[in-house]
């Protein structure tokens, strides 16, 4: 009798087992009609299939989320992180919110439909190892585009592949448009700016300099001025984007040659006299009346530094350089809140920090 | 019978050891401050570093240097920062002799105590919630009897140092309970060491990226935020601690007796414990508060000095000092040209060097630390 | 000048170890303190060196109560050997010995001071380990140091708790031997816990033999130190003999009754 129990005890774990099996296979499927199959490159350079059509997609990147409604594709998102939420309420305040960006939360998403998520490609805003758990428990595939920087419009082209709607396209060609319209203003009106000045640019957040690796300051220069951090840095800048030259160097640069600009990009979240502080607390202990001595410093707001706005910012930096557009920053945020349907604005988008405050 | 000076000659033998020893690391020290200041990614030349100090001593009678900012450098920005080496130096240095031979200890540190831990809770705290908490008061910066201060460095000190004798108050208020033994002490700095810790994890857990960035700078320990005003505030409060706890030297020697024969022998043995730990507390945790967590010389120093000049705490709590002192300066010299003009946390340097010159010592002695 | 012990009671928890003991020290007079363990040798001494406060009765000396006095003034007229001590490391020998002088310095030792401590290593026989570290001495050549530390202290009475524990036979009679001619020599007197009888009989004036936290006897060595006693606080057979050298204690093994096993 005993053998018998365990027969079929043994039968009844495998009928469990497979049953399990048979079940967690459809689950993966989503019982979709599968069409057909499209291979983007995502922001590494990697290629990923994506079997369209994408009819649910999760974004914990901000700024693909702007772009995404940019072309009128908002909404495919179903789910976002908490800060894209606190960004824009009123476009994806009904989304199914996901928690932080680093760790988004996998069974909501699953819960949701979600068959795509966006993200940033670095692995310090979403590892690998999260990426993995997406995929395997709950068959949802991650896309890293980051949405800005250099490779700014390369991704959102790729993101328009799986969109996959003439009609974004066509939005999309109309920002491109919008955008390379104010950057090849700001070319005409700095061509007619004489002299080089010297300017460093700040990265409050990390309390460090870009350097010309940086897309920044890159942008920067090819306005006006010359890049003074590489000469601080005896040419030798290294392998990252910034650097963090000792406030020595800094300060027998400044009094040799002079620095004429100081640019700060503002800390997410945070004032301008926050990010100005970082400046006078990287210089502090010598003996100084101001972190610079005779040059401008100005705090420019992040937002318009880098992703779909940036052409905003590089507008501010043409008009701190003394170089005019038809446009004030401020109407061109009107401009594109009105064309876009975005309603976020912005009280200041730069400060001049005249003397210590 | 034997002559009387022969217990004299030995004794005389062994101070006059102890005072060449302190002689010695002190002239090195001295010569560490003075190549400190000649050294960094702006190279300047040694006349024009004794034209600079010159000039500010005595305008009137010396020029300075070539090119004027350099005086500001050489003296604003090196000088204060190395004197800021020599006070932590010597405030670790004598700290971890004190705790290490009132407790009789040898793996005992500023640190096992949780000093460290707590002071790393306080700075986080200040960091993570000071701008919630103080709003504007964070950026700008306070004038107290002439020098300057910034506001967002004084709240992140008051905090730091606050928590760090907080720490120091629970475990002895912990340890009141049956009397202080020294065991119960230890037991108790390791606990409140791991409850710091576990904040610290949650601050930095919760915190944006850039405060994030500033914690982790701040445990790394650096002396990024030296300055006279910082200089000012720690010369009369390492002075007066450091003559405190040499005055207590004496009692100390005759703890290395035993808790009861010390008794016996007119030493009130929980006050002077008591006195001993809360008075390296305060030394250690104003001068962490500045510059952040730095290991390694609080434990090392004295063991270091111990094995040259021996246990008799009048000669080893200046020893290590001094040589606590001497540890930092190198270190900082070294990590502000190795990759310059950038710096590296001096912490890295010289857990690199001391833990390689500590293995060497001990490799050419076979002996067991007992204390 | 006299250390009066009247009516000692001293205890751990709920249990009592002394039970109202009376002991009276003379100056310059040798007291060893007998008995079995746990019969509160150690707890006595401990109690008059301050490291228990007692829970009744009075430690006087010459009518001023010593659990209150002021401790450089006690450190004075008390001096401690524990029975169990430790070792610092890095310490040598003569600067070991030189703590006992702490309650006659204040940041540095006098011509004085170093005369003591001198007298106290020659006493002690220490004169060729004097430069030595006191980890590298075996465990008798540390308890000589320790109890050299006290005889430099040079208090009116030393309180030594099982002096001679580590100490091999030779060395047995030669410290004891030492203390009483230094103490003699300085009209201190001593308070000494000692397991061995021999030992207790060869050098005291005056022996206190405790049972079960009691005095059961106490007056001159032959007095106190008979078979009858012996028998009573140890419970094992002795011998009271006569010989070439003095009075010995044999102590007799009891043999088990043979009847009693089956």
């Amino acid at each position: 009798m005993k053998t018998g129990m365990i027969v079929a005890i043994c039968l009844a774990a495998l009928l469990v087992a497979g049953g399990a099996a048979v079940i967690i296979n459809n689950q993966n499927g989503n019982g979709e009609d599968t069409g057909r199959t499209i291979t983007v490159k995502d922001t590494l350079g990697n290629d990923v299939t994506v079997e369209l059509p994408i009819k649910r997609i999760a974004t914990v990147n901000t700024h693909a989320a702007e772009f995404l409604e940019i072309v009128g594709a908002s909404d495919l998102v179903v789910a976002t992180d908490d800060s894209t939420i606190d960004i824009f309420p009123e476009i994806y305040g009904e989304c199914v919110d996901l928690g932080s960006y680093k760790t988004p939360n996998g069974e909501l998403a699953a819960d949701a439909g979600v068959q795509l998520l966006i993200c940033q490609s670095s692995s310090r805003s979403m590892s690998a190892e999260t990426e993995s758990a997406l995929m395997k428990n709950y068959g949802i595939k991650v896309l890293r585009l980051d949405c800005y920087g250099s490779n700014m419009l390369d991704d959102v082209t790729e993101l328009l592949k799986i969109v996959d709607s003439s009609d974004a396209d066509d939005k999309f060609d109309a920002y491109k448009a919008k955008r390379n319209g104010i950057i090849s203003k700001i070319a005409d009106a700095a061509s007619s700016l004489t002299g080089e000045p010297g300017y460093l640019f700040m990265f409050a957040t990390r309390n460090s300099f870009y350097n010309t690796s940086s897309e920044l300051n890159t942008a920067v220069s090819s306005i006006h001025g010359k890049d003074a951090l590489t000469t601080i840095m005896g040419g030798n800048i290294g392998t990252s984007v910034t650097c963090k030259p000792s406030k020595e160097s800094i300060l027998d640069y400044d009094s040799e040659n002079g620095i004429d600009y100081v640019f700060i990009r503002s800390i997410e979240g945070k004032s301008m006299d926050e990010a100005y502080n970082k400046l006078v607390k990287y210089m502090d202990g010598l003996d100084l009346d101001r972190p610079v001595k005779e040059g401008r410093i100005f705090v420019i707001e992040t937002d318009v530094l880098a992703g779909a706005k940036d052409y905003v910012g590089l507008v501010c930096i043409a008009n701190i350089f003394g170089a005019e557009i038809d446009m004030t920053p401020q109407q061109l945020i009107e401009d594109y809140n009105s064309s876009f349907g975005f309603s976020e604005t912005y009280d200041v988008l730069m400060k001049e920090y005249a003397a210590i405050a | 019978m034997n002559d009387i000076s022969d217990v004299e000659c030995a004794y005389g033998e062994s101070s006059r050891k102890g005072t060449v020893f302190i002689a010695a690391i002190g002239v090195c020290t001295l010569t560490a401050f003075l190549i400190s200041l000649c050294v960094g990614p702006v190279t300047i030349g040694i006349e024009d570093v004794l034209r600079s100090i010159g000039h500010s001593v005595v305008p009137d009678l010396v020029g300075g240097p070539e090119k004027p900012w350099y005086q500001n450098i050489v003296i604003n920005g090196r000088m204060s920062r190395s004197l800021l080496c020599i006070l932590c130096g010597i405030s670790l240095g004598i700290s971890g002799a004190v705790m290490q031979n009132i407790l009789r200890n040898p793996l005992v540190s500023p640190f096992t105590l949780g000093v460290s831990s707590a002071a790393s809770f306080g700075a986080a705290m200040a960091i993570v919630f000071g701008p919630a908490l103080f709003g504007t008061l964070m950026t700008g910066s306070v004038d107290i009897l002439g020098m300057e201060f910034l506001n967002e460095n004084l709240i992140i000190v008051l905090f730091a140092f606050l928590s760090g004798m907080l720490s120091i108050f629970i475990v002895i208020m912990l340890s009141r309970r049956r009397d202080i033994s020294r065991s119960t002490i230890i037991l108790a700095g390791v606990i409140i060491s791991y409850l710091f810790q576990a904040g610290v994890s949650l601050a930095k857990y919760m915190s944006t990226d850039d405060a994030l960035r500033e914690i982790t700078l701040w445990l790394m320990g650096g002396m990024w935020n030296a300055s006279w005003s910082v200089d000012a505030i720690l010369i009369p409060m390492v002075l007066i601690c450091f003559i405190l706890l040499e005055s207590m030297s004496v009692r100390v020697n005759i703890l290395s007796a035993g808790d009861e024969v010390a008794e016996s022998l007119g030493v009130n043995v929980s006050r002077l414990r008591t006195t001993g730990l809360v008075v390296s507390t305060l030394m250690t945790s104003a001068c962490l508060a500045f510059t952040g967590v730095i290991g390694f010389i609080g434990l090392m120093a004295p063991h270091i000095c111990r094995m040259f000049i021996g246990n008799d705490s009048r000669f080893l709590f200046p020893a290590a000092s001094l040589l606590g002192a001497l540890i930092l300066i190198v270190s900082d010299t070294v990590a502000r040209i190795v990759i310059s003009p950038e710096e590296l946390p001096v912490g890295i340097i010289m857990y690199i060097i001391g833990g390689i010159f500590f293995i060497w010592l001990i490799s050419r002695r076979n002996k067991e630390v007992n204390m | 000048m006299t250390l009066s012990i009247r009516s000692l009671t001293q205890g751990y928890w709920d249990a009592t170890i002394l039970d109202s003991i009376d002991v009276e020290i003379e100056r310059g007079e040798f007291v060893s303190v007998l008995g079995p363990n746990g019969s509160g040798k150690s707890t006595l001494i401990k109690t008059v060196c301050r490291v228990m406060k007692p829970r009744g009765g009075t430690i006087t000396v010459d009518g001023e109560d010593i659990t209150m006095a002021d401790p450089k003034k006690f450190s004075r007229m008390i001096g401690y050997v524990p029975q169990r001590y430790i070792t610092s490391d890095y310490m040598q020998v003569f600067n070991a010995v030189l703590v006992g002088r702490a309650p006659y310095m204040s940041w540095s030792y006098s011509k004085n001071d170093f005369a003591m401590a001198s007298a106290a290593i020659d006493a002690m026989g220490l004169n060729d380990l004097m430069r030595k570290y006191t980890n590298d001495l075996s465990g008798g050549q540390l308890q000589k140091v320790i109890i050299a530390r006290a005889l430099a202290q040079c208090p009116d009475y030393y309180i030594l708790d099982e002096p001679t524990s580590a100490l091999d036979l030779r060395n047995q009679l030669d410290t004891l031997r030492a203390v009483k001619t230094f103490m003699t020599d300085r009209g201190a007197g001593a308070l000494i816990a000692l397991h061995d009888l021999n030992l207790a009989m060869r050098f005291s004036d005056k022996v206190v033999m405790l049972k079960d936290g009691h005095v059961h006897a106490c007056g001159r060595p032959e007095d106190v130190i008979t078979e009858k006693n012996i028998s009573d606080v140890y419970n094992v057979s002795s011998e009271i003999v006569e010989g070439r050298d003095g009075t010995y204690v044999h102590i007799c093994e009891d043999r088990p009754d043979r009847s009693a096993i089956n």
